[in-house]
């Protein structure tokens, strides 16, 4: 009988421990193959072309582009902060939240972090840079927490705008923009380069996130600046160019999260080894070679965020607050939302982590690093989905820039603000919606066939993250449904 | 060592200048905000309550189902019972989903009450009687801000206090910098000469 106990126990042992053994080996050999594999194969280089070339080397890039920008932004920064004090009337509001903040994430998608560099703030940090600049180092706090403070603000922006009203208020914007000016300034009196754009900015991180989908890349040849004597210009700047304003090291950037074209790196390299090349998008996320946990966080929250920003403008919404007045008793708005805020971001970070730890029982990979790798194919759909919905406030609210601008210099025209009727605008929100389904569908594979090297690993992965993207994408289609309420 | 004292005495200063400005700018915020709720409470005045066809044929919130236990200071009810101190009466009671896009006329108010997106003023004040919403109001687009007068003076001058004391923080701190990094260069020049 014990021999028989002792037998049985022996052969579950052996039992476990040989898928042990075997899915060891295949993790080794997966992980092997993995540090092997080549990173992202490059196209052809725009800098072979003369025209691309000479504006990428011209002293005027991209200043020629910051200055009107700087001066569309003091105007809107005047508008909002003493102009009409209704949204709708109020040529800021409209400029800002209807034209440059709908426009904002299909620049990142076609032109990658471009808008970083023609940014209003960065040529004021840059301007107090050269005033009264410290340059002092930027704090180790600052480079490991950095991504998780944007995270953090940004989710606070957020709650902001619906408790005390920024994006319908003139002066509510016009405060955010007097706060971010300030952070701008602080960060450029004392700290190196642009510390605030790469650390701190709430913008910087989404357009992080976003630019790994873009379609416009910039690398540096490796082979050419493993010959280099120059001594890093390209991070360092010369006595004629500035030094790196983001702190990239093109000879070792492996993602467009941190360039955005400035084209200093261009302008410095005595070698011409750097490239500027077009690829198709989403293409950077199938070769990520150490994913981090705060930005597929990141991409996630933001997902829940363009959730949040869908329901508040659906009669849906108003069911919701008063179904947790009922049942709470509750009467306080800013406490709701907060709860149901909570939730709403709270759903997609959880549906992930689920996601991860169904799939970390097949691929052998810990469920944090599977939350961290296959967070990134969800940014296809985020940005998808975050496009389709400022599309309707650029498209069914888009006029109001003509006329509330045209009023500022004695125009009295009016009409419909809409650029397009409903059903156009929902039939091009879902073409995004399927564009981006398809992309995350497609990065998930990318990544997992470029991780696995078995076919059971892969579907274990794949099953759970499939399902993962269908479900948020439809949750995204159902929400386009319905008709939404205006900005302005 | 003196170097580092002097620093710090600059960080100080600067810092107090910045505080001592944010404190000047949120008295003044509150003295203004303490004058115009006065003013509100008086006449009501600049109290934007959206049109009032709007606020008769469609059902306020209240005809529409008024929730027991909601009332707060404060609130509206969109009865008309509107208190000082809190946000702007909104009579006009939002229909949920009735917000169709291209209705919205620039500068012509039509008090459908349609909350912004995503925007201040979300929906839940008109819909939901007694629901608090600061900032909020339900006329389009409309926001507390056309009802209250916006205290630039002090917000300006705080943030100009704030923007200037770091400027010359910087500013004295670039030029210890600079001072010290010279004293240093004659110092290993100075050795040099010696050897």
């Amino acid at each position: 009988m014990s021999q028989d106990v002792q037998t049985r126990a022996k052969a579950r042992k052996a039992n476990t421990s040989r898928p042990g053994r075997a899915s060891a080996a295949r993790k080794d050999r997966d992980d092997k193959q993995f540090e092997l594999l080549p990173g992202e194969p490059l196209g052809r280089d725009l800098l072979k072309n003369r025209f691309v070339s000479a504006v990428m080397r011209s002293r005027w890039y991209p200043g020629a582009f910051q200055i009107p920008i700087a001066a569309v932004f003091g105007l809107v920064a005047y508008q909002l902060l003493v102009g009409p004090s209704k949204a709708h009337e109020n040529a800021g509001t409209a400029l800002m939240w209807v034209l440059w903040w709908p426009a904002l994430p299909l620049v990142y998608v076609l032109l990658g972090r471009f808008w970083c560099a023609v940014c209003p703030f960065a040529a004021l940090s840059d301007f107090v840079q050269k005033l009264v600049g410290v340059n002092r180092p930027v704090p180790p706090f600052l480079k490991k927490y950095g991504i998780w403070v944007i995270d953090a603000t940004f989710l606070a922006i957020t709650w902001a705008d619906h408790v005390f009203g920024i994006v319908g208020s003139p002066w509510g914007s016009g405060i955010l923009l007097l706060l971010l000016t300030f952070s701008v300034i602080v960060s450029g009196a004392f700290f190196q380069r642009r510390a605030f754009c790469r650390y701190l900015c709430f913008l910087g991180g989404l357009s992080a996130n976003y630019a790994r989908t873009g379609m416009v890349t910039l690398r540096a040849n490796t082979d050419i600046c493993s010959t280099c004597t120059a001594k890093a210009a390209c991070y360092n700047g010369t006595d004629t160019v500035p030094a790196c304003p983001l702190s990239s090291f093109p000879r070792t950037m492996e993602d467009s999260a941190n360039c955005n074209l400035c084209a200093n790196c261009i302008k410095s390299c005595p070698n011409d080894a750097i490239t500027l090349t077009v690829r198709q998008p989403t293409k950077e996320l199938w070769f990520l070679r150490n994913p981090k946990i705060e930005e597929s966080f990141l991409a996630m929250a933001i997902m829940g965020i363009v959730i949040i920003q869908n329901i508040t403008m659906l009669p849906i919404w108003t069911d919701a607050l008063a179904w947790v007045n009922k049942v709470t008793g509750i009467t306080s708005y800013p406490v709701i939302f907060t709860a149901l805020f909570a939730v709403a971001v709270s759903i997609p970070v959880a549906l992930l982590a689920l996601a991860a730890k169904v799939a970390s029982g097949g691929n052998l990979e810990s469920t944090i690093q599977n939350f961290a790798r296959f967070g990134y194919a969800l940014i296809p759909l985020d940005v998808a989905a975050h496009v389709a919905h400022n599309l309707f406030h650029l498209l069914a609210e888009g006029g109001s820039v003509f006329y509330t601008v045209g009023a500022l210099f004695g125009g009295h025209a009016s009409g419909s603000p809409a650029l397009a009727g409903n059903g156009t605008i929902q039939v091009l929100q879902y073409i995004l919606l399927a564009l981006g389904l398809a992309g995350s569908l497609y990065t998930a594979r990318r990544i997992a066939h470029r991780r696995y090297l078995t076919p059971g690993r892969r579907r274990s992965t794949l099953v759970p993250f499939t399902t993962l993207i269908v479900v948020l994408g439809a949750l995204n289609a159902v929400m386009f449904l319905f008709p939404m309420t205006h900005r302005m | 060592m003196t170097r580092k004292t002097g620093t710090s005495q600059v960080v100080i200063a600067a810092v107090v200048l910045a505080v001592a400005s944010a404190v000047v700018g949120l008295v003044m915020v509150a003295s203004r905000s303490s004058s115009s709720s006065m003013a509100g409470m008086s006449g009501m005045s600049g109290m934007d309550h959206g049109s009032s066809e709007t606020a008769v044929s469609s059902p306020t919130p209240t005809d529409a189902g008024g929730m027991p236990g909601m009332d707060m200071p404060g609130m509206d009810s969109g009865t008309g019972d509107a208190t000082a101190g809190g946000p702007p009466p909104t009579p006009s009671g939002d229909m949920p989903g009735m917000d169709m896009p291209g209705m919205d006329m620039p500068g012509m108010d039509s008090g459908t009450g349609d909350a912004t997106a995503g925007g201040p003023p979300p929906t839940p004040s008109g819909d939901m009687p007694g629901m608090d919403m600061p900032g909020m109001d339900h006329e389009h687009g409309d926001t507390a801000e056309s009802a209250q007068p916006r205290p630039l003076a002090p917000v300006l001058g705080t943030f100009g206090g704030g923007t200037s004391a770091v400027l010359i923080a910087a500013g004295f701190m670039r030029r210890k910098d600079r001072a010290a990094s010279l004293a240093k260069k004659a110092t290993r020049l100075a050795r040099k000469a010696e050897k």
